[in-house]
């Protein structure tokens, strides 16, 4: 009886002599991480291709999360860094990568939230972090505050409301892949579970907040994407504009960033408005069909009503590339050059360029993607006490110093941190005046690592 | 004492877990950078079965095809491979294919060098099938005799660039391309673009006076009504294709005005002006995009299909509340990819595809009707070419309809597809 179970012992020697073998093999075949296809299946039924990173050794504390409402951050550049420190790591397309035009901040809350649960279950992690850079900063604060409190406190759905009851029109099942009729989840439904740690990169607001902020208010008809009103225009030389890369001078006029400010206002707005009333109308055709007498049209009469009721538009929005920094330097002053993050020529950029919201649903529009939206970082992170770490390239083009101070300010944590990383542009690559020895990357990676291992160190055993 | 023991079972251990593991497969995420710089990741899908000489490329040109349901099928088999997605995954914004060959051909690149194939085998499932055949053709040619440019000058010079050959072609329940279909599936009862239930009643496919039955019954339309409702659709796409053309034309000019002396001569914010109507994107939203009358007639073009479209069963709904490539596209791709102005068609290019070429559909798929697979097979260039039914399959070959059955679609569906490869690259097989 002895022998056998040390045989057994022996053997299992051997098969985990076996699994090590393969592991270190990976492990230094790249460069220290692994990498890994996993599926992630969320509480509403989709299933989603994540990759994660892990050094092979299968016992790490801590847990990452990267995600952003519309890119793919399955290959984000900081998750071999955090493999290679210990931390495993999720790297994530959401459900709406790539496809603004549908996004709602709130299904994608479960696509978080499944990741979360991954690391904690198969990873058996002790502590998740979230890291949301650029438009994903609000998404992950969003995650953040709305896990943080109890069911029946968080939002109940996108403020477009939810799309016409599928019920109604005589469906027993969701229909499969119907934008309209798919529900939208209340978040008070679902499992959201805690994090413990949250770094906020070269993030804006929000994306409704961000919409004010890069409008062209010069555009006067939707319609065509060259029609001018030059004298609201940022572009324009009389007001002030330069050719990059010399930097324009706005300021040199008083009067014209108010008006332009107010004139971004105006076109936001009245953008909003526009998704409202038809929102609104389609509302209108889906009380119809709920009502009595509905039954007793003829069903062409009927067919027509419930076509109001659920189609869909979509909303063409030019030149979206008119943030008064991108040519000012002087304004909210770094060591950026100047440019957006996605062209060096945002002159240009702002007609030639797909920029997010360019096209998009009127519901979309209102909930996520215009400042009648609740997602506002400024808001949420008031209340996320979780250790927060606020990062940013001081060469970022389109993520500015007042606004980092702003945010660092609201932040609700006692555990938070403001860090600049000197010379990084908005991917923390060497740019501008200060870009210096080039490993910007090092330095944030490093920076990050040592906030998350510091943050619960005095708790840990 | 025990170590002669402890050798035994340890081998016989590694044998086991080798011979688990080449009935099993694993994924293993690949980086991939096509010739023009534009860098992808794809999934590759092995077996243990050492030096395999066979692999295979799934993709699309807007769906993700990494997680494929064939690519097990064919690891397990021995032949490893590629799901990718490319470059203008879930978007038909800026879909063209030339740019997606270059995604293509570094996928068989991977595969040739760094999984180290011999042959490699391209499935193109649906919209994929125009585009692996025209992958097939245009790497059969040599450089000077592929397509140059685009209609709007766009994509890449396809002479240019690096296309390796391939080997075997699957064709699954495809239609001919981008611009075949956007005519087949337009809905003519549209009458004003801007509003997305202007109607006229008369070429409403869907409006119960011209023989239209709520589903899942099915319609019965008039051979008078289709013939309107098909001149319909050729003259609401031909409307679409005008305004798109008067766009692209229209920044032609203002292209020709900056080259001429006169803009020499104005201020530089006349000429900024001028500039931005050149390099202005402009979208076109093309509402009502479901409206094939095979959807509920079931008498049309038989098989063993329901009433439905692929991924809805209210069409008539669908049409209306969703997006359908191409909803919203720029001017340009539209023009290149979804007018006749496209240069892919799979009923041209299959005619000069020698490869053996296996076409391959559901007979309960209800948007691939069997006289386009005829007409493919017919077409086909290949020595070597069939065509095979899968009874009961649906678009994605899962049981529906009435001959259902047994519910292994997909185990018969690459049960043919493997013979077809095995007949026709059997010295890759071992």
């Amino acid at each position: 009886m002895k022998v056998r179970i040390q045989l057994f012992r022996q053997v299992w020697f051997v098969l985990f002599f076996f699994i090590l073998l393969s592991r270190v093999a990976f492990v230094q075949g790249e460069s220290g991480y692994i990498r890994e296809a996993i599926d992630l299946e969320t509480q509403d039924g989709l299933n989603l291709l994540a990759i994660k990173y892990s050094n092979g050794a299968n016992n790490a504390r801590w847990g990452a999360v990267i995600m952003h409402p519309a890119g793919d951050m399955r290959r984000d550049w900081r998750l071999p860094y955090f493999a290679r420190a210990g931390i495993v790591g999720i790297g994530m397309a959401s459900r709406h990568h790539r496809d603004v035009a549908h996004f709602f901040y709130e299904p994608q809350m479960l696509d978080i939230a499944a990741a979360v649960q991954h690391l904690r279950e198969v990873d058996k992690v002790e502590k998740v972090l979230l890291v949301g850079h650029s438009g994903g900063g609000s998404l992950m604060t969003l995650y953040a505050h709305q896990s943080s409190r109890r069911k029946g406190e968080r939002f109940s759905s996108p403020v477009a409301g939810q799309p016409v009851d599928w019920r109604s029109l005589g469906f027993s099942k969701v229909p499969r892949t119907s934008s309209v009729l798919r529900p939208r989840p209340d978040l008070n439904q679902y499992r959201l579970p805690p994090v413990d740690l949250l770094i906020v990169s070269a993030a804006h607001f929000g994306a409704g907040w961000a919409l004010v902020r890069k409008i062209d208010p010069s555009v006067t008809d939707e319609k065509d994407p060259t029609s001018l009103n030059s004298s609201l225009d940022l572009y324009n030389p009389a007001n002030g504009f330069q050719n990059p890369p010399k930097s324009s001078n706005f300021t040199k006029n008083l009067t014209f960033l108010a008006r332009y400010q107010e004139g971004q206002r105006e076109r936001s707005w009245r953008l909003v408005r526009q998704a409202q009333s038809y929102i609104e109308e389609k509302k209108f055709y889906a009380k119809l069909m709920q009502s009595s007498g509905f039954q007793d049209l003829p069903l062409y009469q009927r067919i027509q009503i419930t076509r109001k009721a659920i189609a869909q538009r979509y909303m063409v929005i030019p030149r979206l590339l008119s943030v008064p920094n991108f040519s000012d330097l002087s304004i909210d002053p770094n060591d950026r050059v100047t440019g957006s993050n996605s062209t060096p020529r945002p002159d240009q950029g702002n007609y030639s360029r797909y920029f997010h919201p360019s096209f998009i649903t009127p519901e979309s529009l209102v909930s996520a993607e215009a400042p009648s939206s609740p997602v506002h970082l400024l808001k949420q992170i008031k209340e996320v006490a979780i250790p927060t770490l606020f990062i940013c390239g001081t060469a970022d083009m389109s993520e500015y110093p007042s606004e980092r101070e702003a945010m660092f300010k609201a932040s609700g944590a006692t555990n938070k941190s403001l860090v600049w990383i000197e010379g990084a542009d908005h991917g923390y690559r060497p740019k501008g005046p200060k870009a210096g020895d080039g490993k910007q990357r090092d330095r944030a990676a490093k920076a990050m690592i040592d906030f998350i291992l510091k943050a619960y160190q005095t708790v840990s055993k | 004492m025990a170590q002669p023991l402890l050798m035994f079972f340890g081998l016989l251990l590694f044998w086991f877990t080798q011979l688990v593991a080449q009935s099993e497969f694993k994924r293993q995420v690949v980086d991939l950078e096509a010739e023009d710089g534009k860098k992808l990741w794809a999934l590759l899908y092995t077996n243990s079965t050492p030096n395999p000489s066979i692999g295979v490329i799934n993709i699309h040109p807007r769906s993700d095809r990494r997680r494929d349901w064939r690519l097990p099928y064919f690891a397990k088999a021995g032949i490893p491979g590629l799901g990718m997605a490319s470059r203008h995954e879930k978007s038909s914004e800026n879909e063209r294919y030339e740019d997606i060959l270059l995604d293509l051909a570094a996928g068989v690149r991977y595969l040739k060098n760094k999984v180290g194939v011999e042959k490699v085998i391209l499935v193109g499932h649906s919209g994929g099938g125009s585009l692996v055949t025209f992958y097939a053709h245009q790497s059969s040619k040599r450089p000077g005799g592929r397509f140059s440019s685009t209609f709007t000058g766009h994509g890449p010079n396809l002479n240019k660039v690096d296309l390796p050959p391939v080997d075997l072609l699957v064709v699954s329940a495809s239609h001919f391309g981008n611009a075949y279909t956007f005519t087949r599936k337009i809905d003519p009862s549209l009458t004003d673009e801007e509003d997305p239930t202007s109607l006229d009643p008369f070429l409403d496919m869907y409006n119960p006076s011209n023989g239209f039955r709520e589903p899942p019954k099915s319609s019965k339309y008039s051979e008078e009504f289709l013939t309107r409702f098909e001149e319909g659709q050729q003259a609401r796409a031909r409307r679409v294709f005008n305004k798109a053309e008067s766009f692209f034309r229209e920044k032609q000019f203002y292209q020709s005005l900056m080259k001429s002396p006169l803009f020499q001569e104005l201020d530089s914010y006349e000429q900024i002006r001028i500039e931005r109507k050149v390099i202005s994107n402009r979208y076109l939203v093309i509402y009502r995009l479901l409206a094939i009358p095979e959807f509920t007639d079931l008498s049309l073009d038989p098989d063993d299909r329901e009433v439905g479209a692929n991924g809805s069963n209210r069409p008539d709904w669908a049409n209306y509340d969703r997006a359908s490539h191409p909803t919203v596209i720029r001017v340009e791709a539209f023009l290149d990819t979804y007018s006749p102005h496209s240069h892919v068609n799979l009923l041209e290019q299959i005619k000069e595809v020698t490869i053996p070429t296996l076409f391959i559909c559901g007979t309960a798929d209800m948007q691939e009707y069997p006289s386009e697979r005829e007409a493919m097979l017919e077409a086909s260039g290949a020595k070597v070419k069939e065509l095979v039914w899968i009874e009961g399959a649906n678009h994605s070959y899962l049981p529906q309809g009435p001959k259902a059955e047994d519910g292994k679609q997909r185990d018969q569906a690459m049960e043919l597809i493997l013979g077809f490869v095995r007949r026709n690259l059997s010295e890759g097989l071992k």
